[in-house]
């Protein structure tokens, strides 16, 4: 049952999910990373990697028994949505809470030409309406740090939001090894006029001279849930669900925290989510 | 009975519940490291409540409650359901304009304290507190739970580690946190342990493990945050924030819950400077 008013959100079912890291990440100032494999609380994913190259694979959200470092979404049955947030850092910061999808990979530096998928899995179920594919973002995440090149470019090929195929990023710039550190995420452009992204056609690859000589990544797709501002260090704030929107999750939401810091360091960021449910 | 509606939150019998009126020192917040913030509980800490102590227990841990020395008081609603619907919290001083962090939590489980190299003790008749825990499909619920380390007394000196072994949000026994390794700390302060990978709650804490040099005594609690607070001082004049119910989540109370609040304070303090930090909550029963 949708939440309709202040009432059912009173009423609703609410799981409350501390997201800690204890151990900071190396980061580059001002951009995304993810901290999926950081020791805290969740413990960490056991690899960054999503295991698949050949279809991708939908992640979902912690359960006994995965080692995928996402939170436990407890509901079972009904509407979630993600009603408020309480969030800081020991450095000043943006927060970002995502949905993954969907991921690929890890491919390597040197897959070059065209990785083309096939029998990809459907996210359907975990979009509003299950059609709604607008708002959706690809994103680039390193899993292993690239090594020695300046001149690696990647594009993806996908299927937007209306079901046309054949549309694509277009080639990034050319990388060096230094901007592909581990937990980077770099976001690709989607096409003039599209807006989302149903399905992910092919990867495309070059590794031009000076070469890389070590490196792996993933292709996300993602959906945005929250996002906040840390203005300095040790500070934070409270969202509550005027500010969040209250968006929709599911109950096999794959929930990631990401940081953007002002500096080279992740610092140790403590967000404290509801899940309200009906 | 559950509150459902806002008629009935606006209606329903409330408590206030005063977290803190304590005077905080600046040797007794100020991070040993300038790049080093630390949480800090005021458990130990005189004022309102008075100062509490340790466990002084080491084999099979306390559950504490409203009742025990150091908790704020919570007049039993026993048979009712209370929910925390507004945190207010306010400074009596400005701290150079650094803004201080709080969360506020309840102390579940703990255990201690543990000498510097006691080595690997472990724990047995661990006693339960499923029954402070909201349940999901009538079963307590232990995903949400972190494990944080806490010294007991005096100053760490000297490096010392910690690691805990517990049994996962499942019942799987067996599983051990990354290790915490800390120096220079002082008595309140408090660092969270990782979890191990695909570990989101902890059912029980099995064993401590202290290890390695140093000094000074410290201890093992298993806490249920509750909700987090920004203070931030505006101009070098103290402020006041408050949350409210649409902002604190209406999480679930205890009548015997061991309500705590921990803050982590800024590196940069004034030792003319000791705040007197007065917090209260409000507890909506139905």
């Amino acid at each position: 049952m949708a939440i309709n008013g202040i009432d059912d959100y009173i009423a609703a079912v609410k799981q409350i999910v501390p997201h800690a890291r204890t151990t900071t990440r190396t980061t580059v100032a001002n951009v995304w990373f993810t901290l999926l494999d950081i020791a805290g609380n969740p413990g960490a994913a056991s690899a960054l990697a999503a295991g698949n190259t050949a279809n991708g694979v939908v992640p979902v959200a912690g359960i006994t028994g995965t080692v995928n470092g996402r939170p436990f979404i407890n509901f079972t049955s009904g509407l979630g949505y993600l009603a408020t947030v309480d969030f800081g850092s020991t450095v000043a910061c943006r927060l970002r809470i995502v949905d993954v999808l969907f991921a690929v990979g890890a491919f390597a530096y040197n897959n070059t030409g065209t990785n083309s998928l096939s029998s990809q899995p459907s996210y359907s179920s975990r979009i509003p309406s299950g059609t709604d594919y607008t708002g959706l973002e690809i994103w680039l995440q390193v899993t292993t740090a690239f090594v020695t090149g300046n001149n690696w470019t990647v594009s993806v090929t996908y299927t937007d939001q209306d079901g046309n195929t054949g549309h694509t990023t277009g080639a990034t710039s050319a990388l060096a090894a230094a901007s592909l550190t581990i937990g980077k995420l770099l976001q690709l452009p989607l096409a003039a006029g599209d807006t989302g992204v149903k399905k992910i056609e092919a990867v495309v690859v070059t590794n031009g001279a000076t070469a890389m000589t070590a490196g792996n990544f993933n292709i996300l797709v993602v959906r945005p849930l929250w996002e906040g501002r840390c203005n300095a260090a040790n500070t934070g704030d409270t969202h509550g669900i005027g500010e969040t929107g209250m968006p929709q999750l599911w109950a096999t939401s794959a929930l990631e925290l990401w940081v953007n810091a002002d500096s080279t360091s992740s610092g140790l960021p403590e967000v404290t989510f509801e899940i309200a449910s009906k | 009975m559950s509150i459902s509606t806002l008629a009935q939150l606006r209606s329903c019998q409330r408590q206030r519940v005063t977290l803190s009126n304590k005077t905080v020192t600046s040797n007794q917040l100020e991070a040993p490291a300038a790049a080093t913030l630390r949480w800090h509980s005021l458990w130990f800490i005189g004022g309102v409540p008075s100062a509490g102590s340790s466990p002084n227990n080491t084999t099979t841990g306390v559950v504490p409650t409203n009742a025990t020395t150091g908790a704020p008081s919570i007049s039993s609603f026993s048979g009712q359901t209370g929910y925390v619907t507004r945190v207010d919290i306010t400074a009596s001083d400005n701290e150079g304009n650094a803004p201080w962090r709080f969360f506020l939590c309840d102390l579940l489980f703990w255990t201690g304290p543990y000498a510097a190299s006691a080595g690997l003790t472990t724990l047995s008749s661990q006693p339960s507190y499923s029954s402070r825990l909201p349940t999901v499909g009538g079963n307590p619920d232990y995903t949400g739970l972190s494990i944080w380390q806490y010294i007991d007394s005096g100053t760490i000196s000297g490096t010392k580690t910690l690691t805990v072994g517990y049994t996962d949000q499942d019942g799987n026994p067996g599983h051990s946190t990354g290790s915490v390794t800390f120096a220079g700390l002082r008595i309140g302060h408090m660092t969270q342990f990782p979890l191990a990978a695909g570990d989101v709650g902890v059912q029980k804490i099995e064993s401590v493990n202290a290890t390695a040099g140093g000094s000074g005594n410290s201890g093992v609690m298993v806490i249920r945050k509750i909700g987090h607070a920004l203070y931030m001082p505006e101009n070098s004049v103290p402020q006041r924030i408050t949350r409210h119910w649409d902002e604190s989540s209406l999480t679930q109370v205890f009548s015997d819950s061991c309500l705590m609040l921990v803050l982590q304070g800024n590196n940069v303090l004034s030792n003319a400077q000791n705040p007197t930090m007065l917090a209260t909550c409000d507890i909506s029963i139905r």
